[in-house]
């Protein structure tokens, strides 16, 4: 026999050995969730008086009573995990109520005693419910476990469960800056996460802007740019013409959502800008602000050499009523720039062929009928 | 001449050995990152993202080519998609068939043949945009017919969005599948170029209003067969090669790329299957000819469900085209295989691709004919033969178990037990006739490939209600 079949043989053994350990270990899997599915199903029935009784009674002053039966781990487990569903759907009194409820059943402590085993698969569990259960106590472990960890999936879910459990400004504060010195640029998730927790934020993130980090001052930006109207500093201002592009858009975006700087003249001087992206984010905003003093500017834009600066002034010129639809008439047929009367040619024929949305609403017909006038004025006849 | 066969059959087994290795590192790879995939798709609660003002808006673009059968469906399938901001766009390219009508019919669409369209990449002609305000996020775009890479840069044109994703007109996005590519994409978004989603066949499940039900096997044997292999591939596979950042391709039928670097890169080849490889090549090329840090991920999470041939006659006509695309692709980029500057797509993915994707039919065609016709010479050598073919035979079949107990682990998509013993008895038919059918596909796809033709094969479709049935 040849040495090479003797191996080959050999493989042969393995192989069958290693799949039938597979086998047996694909079906024990199965069979194990099959199994736990069927015994969730069955608790999840088994609770729907307690269920029941904890939704009518959320909002009660005196709080929630625990389950007047013994209750198996497996069991709690199911109702852990309809408690912490319930707490992030609900608010104020409810969630409170709901939290007591998961103290009185020991889910806290248990879960906290479950975040400082050395498994960081049980650790992660146990994190993800404490943030669910809004256990403030679990702050300084699960800020050292988010240390601990290398940047991957994990990370956000340490980083999302900490932030839901944080009173205290200064621990998010630690958990801002712990997140941007993984310099992996997801400063949109950092912002998402930090708007999980009840902690007035706005302060902390004013603070920021003030920081040598740049990191730290996009997270602040992207932070401060969704809030409703945000605080202007000179801080801000000054962004506006820093030497990283990023900061400086970023900067702008904050401006034009704050009163203090919607003005058509505020607005109006970042129009001759260098990033095209800026201008874009000005003409925008001129839109969005309805005020009529914007339309020789808007109209002035729709000659950029960006096409989305074109653009976004010629959608903005539409949110200006009959003035800016006029406007928009009259660039398309002036024959100095072909960029900007090609344009205003497109956008007017797309609002104009889009008709009337809602037949019932007497407002927008009277719109289109008064833009279909002006535009039959200006073109004659409508290609529909 | 005995020898010359034994040696050269020698090499062939020597050779599916070493593919099945690296296939085993692969699905090593696969299996050390499937818990932080699973961690991340179990305690990521997507209901706070899909309300969330940091998701990126993204701009789905549906290139159609004669899908009136599936179209319908499919465009409800996307409106309906939970995300907080996106656009539907689709292209229909030059159908002869319905396509355009039906969209036209069952959205009261209306034309304008004169829309505001950027100019970033060679598309094909556009004829006109057909738009309703009362689907505000919607568009359809008639354009000439240009190949599938043609209407894709039809679309990026049009498109609003920094995010694109390519989207298969005979392809359901399961509700939250855009959701979960996007919290991948938000964990590294200056890294990420391209994201691809979870492929799997949804012919013999049961869909309703153009989303999936229940999901059961497939009755068919050809579809229930590229059911177990586009899950060795997309679940043992590719998430073992992002995980060294090798992918080389991201599904043509769900896929999200950053369309700045897609433009920079001019947009999708034309002329040519295999668009889907070709962008990815190009991207890595890109990024590392410009020293860019980037990541090529995947999400086995992000799961969209598409209609597989049922036929031979149209599966081989798939399979002919992907052999024709591979090959295209492989010759094009042949400068990037073992040069430094190219990193590990230069000295892993694209070796693997050109010796033992592409050149995989010739040596495992005439290594077998060198082994039978050793032991025709000889038949007391024909045990040499047994047993080489039953060591390729089980070290493929521990593969297959290997990728389902990664489905079981992770995804557990299929609910019933017997569907698993379905997947492992029918197994034993991919090495029984099936991959042996590839390997000639393939070969005739590379002699396509050499007589110019780079048609796009026969290809129809059926409803979903139909195969629903």
């Amino acid at each position: 026999m040849y040495p090479t079949l003797t191996i080959a043989i050999i493989m042969i053994y393995i192989c069958i050995a290693i799949i039938l350990v597979g086998l047996v270990v694909l079906f024990s899997i199965k069979i194990y969730s099959m199994r736990k599915e069927k015994l969730e199903k069955y608790y999840l029935n088994k609770n729907k008086e307690y269920f029941k009784y904890i939704l009518i009674n959320i909002d009660s002053q005196i709080g929630l009573m625990a389950p007047p039966v013994f209750i198996n781990n497996f069991e709690m487990k199911v109702i852990q995990r309809k408690l912490v569903e319930w707490i992030e759907d609900f608010k104020g009194k409810s969630r409170e109520n709901l939290i007591g409820l998961c103290e009185e059943l020991g889910l806290i402590t248990k879960e906290l005693e479950r975040l400082k085993y050395p498994i960081t698969s049980i650790k992660v569990d146990a994190a993800y419910y404490l943030g669910g259960m809004r256990s403030e106590k679990a702050v300084p472990i699960m800020i050292e476990f988010l240390k601990s960890v290398k940047y991957s999936s994990v990370t956000f879910i340490i980083a999302r469960a900490v932030a839901k459990c944080v009173k205290n400004p200064e621990d998010l504060k630690e958990l801002t800056k712990i997140m941007v010195s993984f310099r992996k640029g997801f400063h949109d998730l950092i912002a998402d996460i930090i708007m999980e927790s009840e902690v007035d934020y706005v302060p902390i993130f004013n603070d920021f802007l003030e920081d040598s980090d740049p990191d730290l001052i996009k997270v602040a930006l992207i932070v401060l740019s969704h809030h409703t109207k945000p605080k202007v500093n000179q801080t801000i201002v000054k962004l506006v013409d820093s030497e990283e592009k990023e900061l400086r858009i970023k900067a702008v975006k904050v401006l034009t959502r704050s009163n203090k700087f919607l003005e058509v003249h505020h607005l109006t001087k970042w129009l001759h800008n260098e990033d095209w992206e800026i201008r874009s984010v000005i003409v925008k905003s001129l839109g969005n602000m309805g005020d009529k003093r914007a339309i020789p500017y808007l109209k002035m834009s729709l000659a950029d050499s960006s096409w989305w600066v074109r653009y976004n002034s010629a959608k903005s010129l539409l949110l200006l009523g009959e003035g800016g639809f006029t406007a928009l008439c009259e660039a398309a047929i002036e024959n100095d720039d072909p960029f900007k009367s090609d344009m205003a040619q497109d956008v007017l024929h797309e609002e104009i062929t889009k008709g009337i949305v809602n037949e019932k609403d007497i407002q927008e017909i009277i719109k289109y009928n008064n833009r279909r006038k002006i535009y039959e004025s200006y073109f004659k006849t409508i290609a529909m | 001449m005995r020898e010359i066969l034994l040696g050269y059959g020698i090499f062939a087994m020597f050779y599916v050995m070493l593919v099945t290795i690296v296939y085993f590192v692969i699905l090593f790879f696969s299996y050390r990152n499937i818990y932080n995939i699973q961690r991340g798709a179990t305690y990521n609660r997507l209901q706070t993202l899909s309300g969330s003002e940091y998701v990126p808006p993204v701009s789905l673009l549906v290139p159609a080519f004669n899908e009136e059968l599936t179209i319908k469906e499919n465009v409800r399938n996307l409106l309906t998609l939970n995300y907080p901001v996106y656009e539907v766009i689709v292209i229909n390219d030059g159908s002869q068939d319905q396509t355009l009508q039906v969209l036209i019919d069952e959205f009261k669409l209306k034309y304008s043949n004169n829309q505001a369209i950027r100019y970033s990449v060679n598309a094909s002609k556009v004829k006109g945009v057909y738009y309703n305000p009362n689907y505000p996020n919607l568009y359809v775009i008639d354009s000439d017919n240009g190949g599938k890479a043609g209407a894709l840069n039809v679309g990026i044109n049009f498109s609003h969005y920094p995010l694109i994703s390519s989207i298969d007109a005979d392809s359901l996005l399961e509700k939250d599948a855009l959701l979960r590519i996007a919290r991948v994409y938000m964990e590294n978004p200056e890294e990420i170029v391209a994201i691809g989603g979870n492929v799997r066949i949804a012919n013999g499940c049961k869909i309703e209003n153009g989303s999936i039900k229940e999901v059961k096997l497939p009755k068919k044997i050809w579809p229930l067969l590229q059911t177990i292999e586009y899950m060795k591939a997309f679940i043992g596979g590719r998430i073992g090669w992002s995980s060294i950042n090798g992918l080389i391709i991201v599904s043509g039928a769900f896929g999200v790329f950053q369309k700045n670097y897609v433009i920079k890169v001019g947009g999708y080849r034309g002329g040519y299957p295999g668009e889907d490889m070709n962008i990815i090549i190009k991207l890595h090329r890109y990024m590392l000819e410009n020293n860019i840090p980037y990541k090529v991920a995947y999400c086995p999470d992000a799961v969209c469900w598409t209609q597989a041939p049922d036929t031979y006659r149209i599966l081989s006509s798939q399979r002919k085209r992907w052999g024709r695309g591979n090959l295209k692709n492989m010759i094009e980029n042949k400068d990037m295989i073992l040069r430094t500057r190219y990193k590990q797509f230069g000295f892993f993915t694209m070796p693997y691709n050109v010796f033992f994707e592409t050149f995989n039919p010739y040596v495992k065609i005439t290594g077998f004919l060198a082994l039978v016709g050793y032991a025709l010479i000889d038949m007391t050598a024909i045990n040499i033969v047994l047993v080489f073919t039953l060591i390729n035979f089980l070290s493929g079949y521990l593969l297959t178990v290997g990728s389902l107990i990664l489905e079981e682990i992770a995804f557990q998509r299929y609910p019933k037990i017997k569907d698993n013993i379905k997947m492992i008895l029918f197994s034993a038919v991919l090495f029984l006739g099936y991959y042996q059918l590839g390997v000639l596909w393939r070969l005739q796809g590379h002699i396509e490939f050499l007589q110019n033709n780079n048609t796009w094969g026969v290809m129809t479709r059926q409803s979903w209600n139909e195969e629903s049935e």
